[in-house]
């Protein structure tokens, strides 16, 4: 996975936020993680890349942000599948911004999403995945970027 | 007697064919190093089969191809390009040309596909 | 191609039985219709020759009547006229039928028309009128002067004419009623014969009617039989196959009959009647699947030769995914055109081949092939170090990395307070970077030189750059990524060496050479702090990439041994030094002959005990610290204005070195020119409690002092005096 790749997931994250909100979200400094380390929040989308590289590419948020990006679209009713909702639909546009740019190298699955832990194992195993801090407002949400050859 | 014409802009693949054509009763009447040149010779010789470059200065293989079947529909013409060009040779196909060789070719490579593109019937 | 042959002749005869057969049930019943015409038309004809013999009788008797009468009259003097009319009438019409009826002829029908009756050659209609005509002759001759005479002859005959009437009338009518019943005979005679043919003909017809049915009913049959084996063989070599078989109309959609292998080949069922394009798609990616649109589009042109665009065709070796990418296979399509008996139309037949075992096998003999080469690189660039030295370096190397992404994670799980945080970041892991690249250069590790290098150039763009966004450090992240991983790569390399080291040597310190220059890591045996010409390389490699001549001297290092992270870090220290006299210091030999110097510069390396621990001094006789040079350097950096800097006076500006980010070379090398050094030299210092400082005359020399506080637990160590 070069630049370019996590590029892309990266701006299609943020450019989610900022066309439905006009706020725009600021990616953090990007750190590496281990497989045996646990990075995730309230609400995970998935979406599964096959291909040159397999493994998975998550966005995972706290409640708390979920929650407000429901208020800002109007959205009185918080509960856990309005959330979950909304991180499908972020997963959603990782994966078509992704199947566009990256469409003649990977293959990528259609999303799914996860409420609190997942059972499954989200980081790949032989080498170390990406994390990409996003900050909205005053959440602090993650970007997973979890593949290997 | 079948008579070939060798289109392309590149001194060296025309000098290569023209040396390794071998197949019997078929002989080369003209070699041309872009489209307008494959036109004039096309209307001088009307010949039967044409090896056809696709990247070419002063039109260039697609309008040639148009060109050459304009002038006589059932010219058998083989298109003589680099796989990077697959999209314009599959264009030229459809417009027409009836194969396609990849470069760089053997000699057999070609003579076969030459003896293919005269047997071949289009019904 | 055999049997379709032989299907093709058992059709024509199929049809020549056909044709037969419907020819011989039309001559049949057209000769039926024919014979039917023909006798019914005799029996028209005889019809009226019944009649006219049944009014024969009746003239016979009328012929009598009317005689009578005429006599009756001519003997009372009645009217005469009347009768005689009614007697030549009679006569007539009578003689004429009996003529008709002996010789064939005209004569005059019931309705007074003519009608033709053909000669009665019926045996026993013949002696009927023979004998009438007996009878007859003599009875017309004495009839004639009674029809044709003057009243007196009339007269005279007709006694005698009535005489011969009363005597025979009764023979005419007993003949003409024999004559009667022979032609009635005769009719139902041939009225017996059509009906016969007609039975006869209906009975052919019927009978060649069921041959015709019962051919067709075996012929239908043996063709079901011949299309259900063809049919079986077809099914068995679908269900046996190992290729995925299928072909495809026009239209691209799949037909009904296709390869049991094509269901395990795509992990689903029930092709018949799908999209191919639409089936490939759920499997390849997106541009491939275009290209195969495109492809598959000239293929259905006929005037293409689809041998001749094999070489074009996307699907040759293709990798699908199936079940949302948990599963890949390699695939290889092959296109073939089946054409239709008339050659007009025809299908694609489609052959996959499922070839992800050979590809695979491919691909391993290709990686371990490219593995095996990048190993034998890695190797050669490790080789020249002592495994222990390099197991340290590879401790130190992974501390770094991870300090560095632990600064990272610091930063990155913080939310953004302040603007220039990223700006902290980059300046916060530069040096551990720095000093990593540093260490690789001493023990000339080459491949993390230069990654610590890109990774170094990296920083300073970012730094340069106005406006840091936290995306911009992905490259940055993607860059640490790649280093752990040579980190670990080497590491298992080291270990397979040492591994391989033990297994050809299992006493490697029983030679004293070993117990001199490989210690163990964990040993308690101080090692050297650096062997002499450890340094006299490095000096050496930096002068030959500036195209410099140098030679290093060094002394009182020899026992100078230290342990542990204190070591690691004087260590550093010196390397930044050494590097620093050697680029920043040390002219090119032309300007240094110019000088009036040596050509090649020297760089003194001096370790002494002191008063209260030790000092180390580096010094070099090149040009010196230039207060003017590095005041254009503070000035490009942007920090301080120009008049800010003209107030300073040389000291203030020498103090200069020891700023981050500032750098007098030209150009950015892997040895120097990132403006910093002397700033970690400083801090590195300090972490020890020790004190740097420095001396310079411009043009001649510059030296660097260390000194250490004899309290680092390494007392025990002493300096030897040089």
């Amino acid at each position: 996975m070069n630049e370019q790749h996590l590029k892309i997931f990266v701006d299609s994250a943020t450019h989610y936020f900022k066309h439905l909100s006009n706020e725009p979200a600021a990616v953090q400094v990007p750190y590496l993680i281990d497989h045996d380390e646990s990075l995730i929040y309230d609400y995970t989308g998935v979406i599964g890349i096959a291909g040159l590289y397999k493994g998975n590419v998550y966005f995972s948020a706290p409640e708390g942000m979920m929650r407000y990006l429901l208020t800002t679209q109007g959205e009185n009713k918080h509960t856990p599948e309005h959330c979950l909702d909304v991180v499908g639909e972020i997963a959603n546009t990782l994966a078509g911004n992704a199947r566009r740019e990256l469409g003649s190298e990977f293959l990528i699955s259609v999303p799914f999403k996860i409420a609190g832990k997942p059972d499954m194992m989200l980081l790949a195993k032989k080498s170390r995945s990406y994390a990409i801090p996003i900050q909205w407002r005053f959440y602090m949400a993650v970007l997973v970027v979890s593949v290997e050859e | 007697m079948i008579k070939l014409l060798i289109v392309d802009d590149s001194n060296i693949i025309r000098r290569k064919i023209e040396r390794s054509v071998s197949v019997a009763g078929l002989t080369i009447v003209g070699t041309a190093a872009n489209g307008v040149e494959a036109v004039k010779m096309f209307k001088q010789h009307t010949p039967d089969l044409v090896t056809m470059d696709l990247t070419m200065p002063e039109m260039d293989g697609l309008e040639a191809v148009t060109a050459l079947l304009a002038l006589k529909s059932d010219t058998r013409i083989l298109v003589v390009s680099a796989l990077a060009d697959k999209t314009t040779a599959i264009e030229a196909i459809r417009r027409g040309a009836r194969g396609f060789l990849c470069k760089p070719f053997t000699d057999k490579e070609l003579n076969d596909a030459l003896v293919e593109l005269l047997e071949f019937d289009v019904r | 191609m055999k049997t379709s042959t032989a299907h093709a002749r058992s059709g024509l005869s199929k049809y020549r039985t056909i044709v037969v057969s419907i020819a011989l049930f039309i001559v049949f019943d057209l000769g039926v219709l024919v014979m039917n015409f023909y006798i019914s038309s005799q029996i028209t004809k005889d019809a009226i020759g019944v009649n006219l013999a049944g009014r024969q009788r009746m003239l016979s008797q009328r012929t009598a009547k009317t005689l009578l009468q005429l006599q009756n009259a001519t003997q009372n003097s009645g009217d005469v006229e009347k009768p005689l009319e009614e007697l030549r009438k009679t006569f007539n019409l009578f003689d004429g039928t009996l003529r008709s009826f002996n010789e064939g002829g005209q004569a005059v029908g019931g309705d007074g028309k003519p009608v033709i009756l053909e000669r009665v050659d019926d045996p026993a209609g013949r002696a009927a009128i023979e004998k009438a005509f007996a009878v007859w002759t003599p009875y017309r001759e004495k009839l004639q002067p009674v029809l044709t005479g003057d009243v007196p002859a009339r007269v005279a005959a007709l006694p005698d004419v009535v005489s011969y009437a009363l005597a025979n009338n009764v023979q005419i009518l007993d003949q003409m009623n024999f004559l009667t019943t022979a032609l009635e005979h005769m009719a139902s005679a041939k009225a017996d014969r059509l009906r016969l043919i007609q039975v006869g003909g209906i009975t052919l017809a019927l009978m060649n009617f069921f041959v015709i049915l019962f051919h067709f009913i075996r012929q239908l049959r043996e063709s079901d039989a011949m299309a259900e084996a063809a049919r079986r063989e077809t099914q068995d070599i679908l269900e046996s196959v190992s290729e995925g078989l299928m072909l495809l109309d026009r239209d691209l959609k799949i037909g009904d009959q296709y390869s049991r292998s094509l269901e395990t080949i795509f992990n689903r069922q029930n092709f018949g009647g799908c999209s191919f394009p639409e089936m490939l798609r759920e499997v390849v990616p997106e541009k491939i699947y275009k290209e195969a649109s495109d492809y598959l589009d000239i293929l259905f042109k006929e005037h293409v030769n689809i041998k001749l665009v094999a070489s074009l065709n996307p699907l040759g070796k293709v990798h699908a995914y199936f079940d949302y990418g948990q599963q890949s296979k390699y695939l290889a399509f092959q296109f073939s055109r089946v054409h239709n008996k008339d050659r007009k139309l025809f299908h694609l037949l489609v052959t996959v081949k499922d070839i992800t075992a050979q590809v695979m096998l491919e691909n391993e003999l290709e990686q371990s092939q490219k593995q095996a080469e990048e190993k034998v690189n890695m190797m050669l660039g490790i080789l020249h170090v002592e495994p222990p030295v390099l197991r340290e370096f590879l401790d130190r190397a992974d501390r770094s990395l991870r300090e560095v992404n632990d600064t990272l994670k610091r930063y990155g799980s913080k939310r953004r307070a302040r603007d220039d945080q990223y700006g902290q970041v980059l300046q916060d892991i530069f040096p551990i970077v720095h000093t990593l690249k540093g260490e690789a250069a001493l023990l000339e590790l080459a491949l993390f030189v230069d990654k610590a290098h890109a990774f170094e150039d990296t920083i300073s763009e970012l730094r340069g750059r106005a406006n840091v966004s936290g995306d911009d450090l992905l490259s940055l992240t993607v860059k640490l990524d790649k280093l752990m991983s040579d980190v670990q790569a080497v590491r298992e390399m080291v270990e397979r060496i040492t591994s391989l080291k033990e297994t050809f040597d299992p006493a490697p310190a029983t030679t004293e050479a070993a117990s001199v220059k490989l210690p163990k890591v964990a040993s308690v045996a101080p090692a050297p702090l650096l062997a002499s010409d450890e340094f006299q390389r490095l000096a050496q490699k930096l002068a030959d990439d500036q195209g410099k001549q140098v030679s290093l001297a060094a002394h009182g290092f020899e026992t100078l041994a230290l342990v542990g992270e204190a070591a690691a870090t004087l260590r550093d220290a010196l390397v930044q030094l050494v590097r620093n006299a050697v680029v920043h210091g040390i002219e090119v030999p032309q300007e240094r002959t110019r000088a009036g110097k040596a050509a090649a510069g020297t760089v003194r390396l001096h370790a002494k005990a002191a008063a209260d621990g030790y000092e180390i001094i580096c010094h070099d006789d090149g040009r010196g610290l230039d207060a003017e040079r590095l005041r254009a350097a503070a000035l490009k950096s942007g920090r301080w204005s120009a008049e800010e800097l003209s107030g300073w006076d040389e000291h203030r500006l020498r103090g200069l070195v020891f700023e981050s980010g500032l750098s007098t070379a030209e150009a950015v090398t892997t040895a120097a020119g990132r403006g910093v050094g002397m700033d970690v030299v400083k801090r590195k210092v300090e972490a020890l409690g020790g004190h740097l400082a420095f001396a310079t005359q411009p043009g001649h020399y510059c030296a660097w002092r260390i000194t250490l506080p004899g309290v680092l637990g390494l007392d025990q160590l002493g300096f030897k005096a040089a």
